[in-house]
């Protein structure tokens, strides 16, 4: 149930890493903090590790259906009645991460830039710039993640040299934080954090070099846990623990502390306007991903009947956590912890129950 | 379907012209108030005194001639307007301040934070942090102590070569960490500090000049014609007889020796414990604690010549590597090892030596030497007997002694300092002589 569109190599890996990365701009390294305390560096190198296993049971799931995404091989693989609550599993991470990153954004926006301004307006534009991108298609969508990857990778770097000068990097220690166990079991529990790695097992079916979605699945992994971790040891150098808890948005905040004499400050509005374009991409790839899984659940030929609905029950559902705090603990601590389970157990429950039935799709695709 | 497409494209232009081009909450350049300093004074019943200092932009354009209002002061003449409320909240005298000033107050450019010395010792917490929830306010801003009260600091400002008061405020505070008489102080380092378990804060210390007002006072009286105080003393007291200490730079804020230019100065740093100010410390003592830091730029340093007392020799100093802190544990016990190692040139030099000798310029490396590991022996004693306050971040390195944050909290670092025991070895290296190598001197004859 491919759509006509063809995906490149590099385009799939550049909107992976986007999918995988941007989530720093919001509160991310604040809750790794929460986790990890002093170590919170450590912890998405460990939730990155656990996701490299989850992705290639994936991977070998999808081997055993040649031609099929993960919503068909689920399906295959566990009958009409596991397959569909599979794939419903897999729906509701990516639903939830829309609709909670519109959320975080809009207020990340409204509190950091425009004030006076309603929340409904900022998160409609937002659903607005979502709603265009995914009409559009996944070619779209993933070439103009690889046109605007220099421009993630770019601001990330320079925003963690600029860092230099405010950073002490003593405060990483005691090194393990609350204790290597509970570092551990924090970053497994928590491995939902790179549970967007999905996404290339979603678009499977579309990619141009499909035989090759394991080394850019490994790839995708191996750039965005570089940035994660890099990311949040600069923050946990600028904003040490027990600081880096209190701040609600780490990545404004990081970028307004930057500081090089008169003529070197208030740069913060050129990474601003960045990480906006960057937050589109996001949830134009996140509200697709979501989309495209019930398309292919329901068998519709195409996706775009689905839009306005979703915009709709989007919207609105981005306005039912209380407060931000409550929409970031949502995304943190509940989606992208249970969302870990789901995307990376499920497929391995799956491919246990594919192998002891001796199930394979003979078709290559 | 074509037409639709163009329909759906045209309002999508224009959802996003009117939206994105910020039209909901714009706000006109020349309807905002610049607040350039932000002045708090302890008041009565829990109360705060909050001064504003508000950029007039006409007269700083104008080169300060027009403007002022109710209290004209800061940056020029009339620069700005310095105004003071008086409440429970800061935040919430914004509004207030809103009925009597035409624009709306605007702290986006704000660049000093100015704390009285009794609101200091107090404690800064509750202010801080009331300030830095507010999206307008800047962790970048600078956060200074006023020895007396901010209000006066602020309206005693007078810059004479800089009209523009924000630049002014910056300026004062970049020259003078240039040379490492005041600490970095930003409100954000003030957080970290003082939330941490490793340091203490240091903070800027502000003063107006006791010379500057006695003379401002003494011209009064000349001015009032006090012909027996012109006349009968001569040439001996037309020269101010200002006050010095042992070392130049060994001054707090406000006790400078100095007159004339712009009354208010920047010298010494408060130390805080926590968010209370415990103590100060001079200028010279700030350096040495730079020194300690490892965070020390350059800056002149003046020795006694090793042949006459009367000569001096000055350096112009800086790090030469980071500055090694090593810790290490014996039970309770804690022994910090601090190597600080300077290099520099001879930028001045009384003495009548040359120092294509090697031994000469060896003379004086040593002399240097001494007298910053004295220094920084010095300020080590005062923090751990006088202030119980680890303002050199030793317990950043002796976080490196614990594994889990549990045995850094059980550690309590703050009860160790005072008792630890530290060793300093200072070495100064001498690259340069200047622009000379021998002194010139007078002939025989």
């Amino acid at each position: 149930m491919a759509s006509n569109d063809k995906i490149g190599t590099r385009e799939a890996v550049a909107a992976t890493i986007y999918f995988l990365s941007t989530k720093l701009l919001i509160s991310f390294p604040q809750h790794m903090a929460e986790i990890g305390q002093t170590a919170a560096w450590i912890v998405p190198a460990i939730s990155f590790a656990t996701a490299t296993l989850g992705f290639l049971v994936i991977v070998a799931l999808l081997r055993r259906y040649p031609g099929m995404n993960i919503v068909e091989a689920s399906e295959k693989a566990g009958g009409p009645i596991l397959g569909v609550i599979a794939s419903l599993g897999y729906f509701l991470f990516f639903f939830a991460t829309t609709v909670l990153l519109i959320r975080e954004f809009s207020e990340t926006v409204s509190t950091a830039l425009l004030p006076r301004t309603p929340l409904s307006v900022i998160m409609g534009v937002f659903i607005i710039a979502t709603l265009v991108a995914t009409s559009m298609g996944p070619e779209a969508i993933t070439r103009a993640s690889l046109v605007g990857m220099p421009l993630i990778i770019g601001t990330l770097v320079l925003l963690n040299l600029l860092l230099l000068p405010q950073s002490n990097f003593d405060t990483i220690f005691p090194l393990f934080g609350p204790g290597i166990g509970k570092i551990v079991y924090g970053g497994v529990v928590h491995s939902g954090i790179a549970g967007e790695i999905m996404f290339l097992c979603i678009i499977a079916g579309q990619l141009d070099e499909r035989h090759k979605v394991q080394r850019m699945g490994l790839t995708s992994l191996a750039v965005s846990a570089v940035f994660m971790i890099v990311s949040t040891l600069t923050y946990s150098a600028v904003f040490p623990y027990p600081l880096s808890l209190h701040i609600a948005y780490p990545g404004y905040e990081s970028s307004t502390l930057v500081y090089m004499g008169r003529f070197l400050q208030r740069i913060e509005v050129a990474f601003v306007f960045l990480w906006v374009i960057s937050a589109c991409i996001h949830l134009a790839l996140s509200g697709y991903t979501a989309t495209v899984i019930i398309k292919d659940m329901l068998k519709l030929p195409s996706h775009k009947p689905l839009l306005p609905a979703f915009a709709i029950l989007g919207f609105t559902l981005a306005l039912v956590p209380s407060d931000v705090p409550q929409a970031t603990y949502i995304d943190f601590m509940i989606v992208k912890t249970y969302g870990g389970l789901v995307l990376f157990a499920v497929p391995l429950i799956l491919l246990l129950v594919s192998r002891l039935r001796g199930d394979h799709n003979t078709n290559r695709g | 379907m074509h037409c639709t497409k163009i329909v759906i494209i045209a309002m999508l232009i224009t959802a996003c012209t009117v939206v994105i081009g910020g039209c909901w909450g714009r706000t006109e350049v020349d309807d905002l108030a610049l607040v350039m300093a932000i002045g708090l004074d302890k008041g009565e019943d829990n109360t705060v005194y909050v001064t504003l200092q508000i950029a007039v932009p006409r007269a700083v354009a104008s080169g300060g001639a027009e403007g002022g209002g109710p209290s004209a002061g800061g940056g020029g003449a009339g620069a700005s307007l310095i105004t003071t409320m008086r409440g429970r909240s800061i935040l919430g005298l914004v509004d207030m301040a809103n009925t009597y000033i035409d624009r709306r107050l605007s702290f986006v450019h704000s660049k000093v934070l100015i704390v009285s010395e009794d609101l200091a010792r107090q404690g800064l917490a509750p202010y801080v942090s009331e300030l830095v929830r507010f999206h307008e306010i800047r962790r970048t801003m600078f956060l200074a102590v006023a020895k007396g009260t901010a209000r006066e600091f602020l309206t005693e400002n007078k810059p004479v070569l800089e009209q523009n008061p924000a630049k002014n405020l910056e300026l004062l505070t970049l020259a003078s960490r240039k040379a490492g008489l005041i600490p970095p102080s930003q409100i954000n380092r003030f957080l970290v500090e003082m939330q941490s378990l490793a340091e203490e804060p240091l903070v800027i210390l502000a003063g107006i000049n006791k010379e500057q007002q006695s003379a401002k006072e003494q011209a009064e009286k000349q001015s009032e014609g006090d012909e027996k105080a012109k006349a009968g003393e001569g040439n001996s007291t037309s020269q101010p007889n200002i006050p010095i200490n042992a070392s130049d730079i060994r001054y707090l804020a406000g006790e400078s020796p100095s007159i004339g230019g712009n009354p208010v100065e920047l010298l010494g740093a408060a130390v805080f414990r926590g968010d209370k100010m415990v103590g100060e410390i001079t200028g010279e003592e700030v350096r040495h604690v730079l020194y300690l830091r490892g965070t020390f730029k350059q800056g002149i340093t003046v020795v006694r010549s090793t042949e006459a007392d009367d000569r001096f020799v000055s350096a112009d100093l800086r790090l030469a590597r980071p500055t090694q802190i090593r810790i290490e544990r014996d039970g309770d016990e804690f022994r910090i090892k601090v190597n600080v190692t300077l290099e520099g040139g001879l930028v001045g030099s009384q003495e009548d030596q040359d120092y294509t000798n090697p031994k000469a310029l060896r003379a004086v490396e040593m002399k240097l030497a001494h007298e910053v590991e004295k220094g920084c022996k010095d300020i080590i004693r005062r923090a751990q007997t006088e202030f119980s306050s680890d303002i050199f971040g030793f317990g950043n390195k002796a976080r490196h002694l614990t594994m889990t944050w549990n045995e850094w909290q059980d550690l309590k670092w703050s009860e160790k300092f005072p008792n630890a025991d530290v060793k300093v070895t200072v070495q100064v290296e001498l690259r340069r002589t200047g622009l000379l190598f021998k002194s010139p001197q007078p002939s025989a004859d």
